[in-house]
């Protein structure tokens, strides 16, 4: 297995992707409004806290890796041309954005911790799913770590995500790409519009579906108080999640071949 | 030298007799080095295994001679043995081939000695 | 070092069959010239033994492993493809530095006095190069980087004839140098016919000739003269082509003469070049399928 020099080329690789997203990002979400302020004069009435929005550094890490873990097939080819066979494509890319993924949320934590000291007193974005998990626990250290690894959890999910979308994407033609791009989310509406009016005659669905979710996010029921969901719920559904996409997105990568 | 690939002739062996007849016209004089195998195949497009087939040849025939770690060099003495050969080959090469294409054309004996001393006198007697 | 096995292998798109039944050993440190018409399966050959499709059945050994996602064996072979598998907003410096860092080692040196001698500017991005160009550039990488089989799909697309010269010379140099395979699939024959030492010959999805090309040559012949005189003497043989002018007649043969068959004196019989061989070898392919 040539998977370390394959991990090394590929985090790299990633790494200064990562850097420009970053700096976009920034440049984006923090200077563009800052400069139309500035030219619209109305910079008095703008506060560190209102440029600097909490969430941007999970928004970055969250799109990079569903965006990269996506570029499936571009990758695969400049492998196999370089005589590096599907497996060790598909480890050293999940390994190579699963480090970027923690470099990113090191950063998010950090920036959070800091947000919260120096510029706002609100809960910073790595902090979210406190608001459901954050008081399931009784000590405060286990419900901060806790809430760190769901928000993990969360992200990775977001990843896998991508990168199963991209291999399935990359088994096709260009222009059957575009057919599933075109047709999925029309497909995706229909079903839902044809779920909505079968919920509405009979209420089989109501009975399973809503319940079912509850589960999964870790409510026992729907008078669990805000802050005391079951904080093992979603660290088991997301983890059983993540598995089956990967065996599943594993399996798709081995069936990758060019010319397609 | 230089090679006619439309020659039915195996490829190895023009090499040899492009090799020979270079050091025959001294273009490799006696105890000089001959371009090496790459050098050849390089300029020639031909593989290297081919060339050396063909210097080997050379080789056995005492006309090239190899020094170890150095290349090949042309054998003391090669000149006069390709003379020799060629003398001997002469009969063969050509005197056989005119006189069958004279019996073709219905030229006689006496016409060939003939027309070989008039050729003599046109290339200045030797 | 060990050789490639090619064993029962079969490729078929859909209904299409491309490749049946294919045996063939590669042996290392020996120049191959894989001949075959437009579309008789000499990339898909190149493509199944490098990894980029599967097979229909049968299997690639190389160096005693199973090819499929093999990395230890697939390293040791580089395929240049009419594909463009690169990046095509790559510079052509990271290419060169993104092979040798994959394949693990590449000769740098070689790498940039050829990409001097071809005038290929390594500053370029990939998709701004000519058809030429992007062919320099992957024969660069062919001849440099560390593989012990080298497959060439036409290496000369593209290129003039003074850049084809400089390639058929640094092929030469890099081979004598160090010894590996190399396959070359091209359409010109003449070419490359003094550098390679086996002929494949691939024809209706069988390879049909796989001998040194000495051996190939050697049962190549013209035989010239008048009709009558001509077919009397080539009755049996395996005649593969002919060409008539007015009376005068002329077989191609591949394959042993009869030995004690009187000779006419009105016929002359002679070798000929590979791709005379070629052309009348592969010519009937089309007869069959219009038949």
């Amino acid at each position: 297995m040539k998977t370390k020099a394959a991990f090394s080329y590929q985090f790299k690789n990633y790494l200064r992707l990562f850097g420009w997203t970053y700096l976009w990002a920034i440049v984006l979400v923090v200077f563009l409004p800052l400069l139309i302020a500035l030219i619209l004069g109305q910079i008095h009435g703008f506060s560190v806290a209102d440029y600097l929005p909490r969430v941007l550094p999970a928004i970055v890490v969250g799109s990079f890796v569903f965006a990269f873990g996506g570029i499936t097939y571009d990758g695969f080819k400049l492998f196999i041309q370089n005589g590096i066979g599907r497996k060790t494509y598909f480890y050293s890319k999940l390994l190579a954005l699963s480090s970027i993924l923690l470099i990113g949320e090191l950063i998010n934590v950090v920036y959070g911790v800091l947000y919260t000291h120096f510029i706002s007193n609100r809960r910073a974005a790595i902090f979210a799913f406190s608001s459901l998990y954050g008081k399931y626990f009784n000590s405060k250290v286990e419900n901060t770590i806790s809430v760190i690894v769901i928000t993990l959890l969360f992200i990775v999910c977001i990843m896998v995500t991508g990168m199963l979308l991209g291999t399935i994407l990359g088994l096709f033609s260009r222009r059957a790409q575009m057919m599933l791009i075109v047709g999925a989310p029309i497909l995706l509406i229909i079903l839902l519009a044809v779920l909505m009016s079968v919920n509405t005659q009979n209420r089989l669905i109501s009975t399973w579906l809503p319940q079912f979710l509850l589960y999964i996010i870790g409510m026992s029921d729907m008078s669990t108080p805000q802050g005391h969901f079951i904080a093992f719920a979603p660290m088991i559904s997301g983890s059983v999640y993540i598995i089956i996409v990967l065996v599943t997105t594993y399996y798709l990568t081995l069936r990758l071949r060019v010319p397609r | 030298m230089q090679f006619n690939f439309d020659s039915t002739e195996p490829l190895y062996l023009q090499v040899a007799e492009q090799i020979e007849e270079a050091i025959f016209l001294n273009s490799f004089e006696e105890g000089a080095q001959v371009p090496s195998t790459t050098e050849i195949s390089k300029q020639f497009h031909i593989n290297p295994a081919t060339v050396l087939k063909g210097m080997n040849i050379l080789v056995s025939a005492g006309f090239l001679e190899k020094r170890r770690g150095l290349g090949m060099f042309v054998a003391s003495g090669a000149n006069g043995k390709i003379r020799e050969k060629r003398q001997q080959e002469f009969y063969k090469d050509y005197i056989l081939n005119l006189v069958s294409e004279a019996q073709k054309l219905s030229l006689p004996e006496t016409a060939i000695i003939e027309m070989i001393k008039r050729g003599y006198e046109q290339n200045g007697l030797d | 070092m060990d050789s490639i096995k090619i064993a029962h292998l079969s490729k078929s798109f859909g209904q299409q069959a491309v490749l049946t039944d294919i045996n063939l050993t590669i042996e290392p440190q020996t120049i191959y010239g894989l001949l075959g018409r437009n579309g008789a399966g000499k990339s898909t050959l190149f493509n199944i033994i490098s990894d980029r499709i599967p097979a229909t059945s049968g299997e690639v050994v190389i160096e005693g492993q199973n090819n499929v996602n093999n990395d230890r064996v697939l390293n040791r072979i580089y395929l240049m493809g009419e594909r463009n598998l690169y990046p095509s907003r790559m510079r052509v410096s990271d290419i060169f530095q993104t092979t040798a860092a994959l394949y693990g080692r590449m000769d740098m040196d070689l790498v940039h006095q050829l990409s001097s001698q071809f005038g290929l500017n390594i500053r370029t991005r990939f998709a701004k190069l000519s058809t030429g160009y992007r062919s320099i550039l992957k024969l660069i990488i062919g001849l440099a980087v560390d593989v012990d089989y080298v497959f060439f799909d036409e290496p000369t697309l593209g290129l003039d004839a003074n850049h084809r010269e400089l390639f058929y010379s640094a092929l030469m140099d890099s081979y004598a140098k160090r010894p590996r395979t190399f396959v070359i699939s091209t359409h010109l024959i003449e070419e490359i016919a003094n550098m390679v030492e086996r002929v494949l010959v691939l024809q209706e999805h069988h390879i049909t000739i796989d001998e040194t090309t000495e051996k190939v040559l050697n049962k190549g012949y013209s035989i010239t003269g008048p009709t009558a005189d001509v077919t009397a003497y080539t009755a049996g043989l395996n005649v593969i082509g002919h060409d008539q002018l007015g009376n005068l007649r002329v077989d191609y043969v591949y394959g042993q003469l009869n030995g004690s068959r009187p000779i006419p004196d009105t016929v002359s019989i002679s070798h000929i070049d590979l791709q005379k061989l070629f052309v009348n070898l592969t010519s009937q392919e089309v007869a069959t399928f219009e038949n």
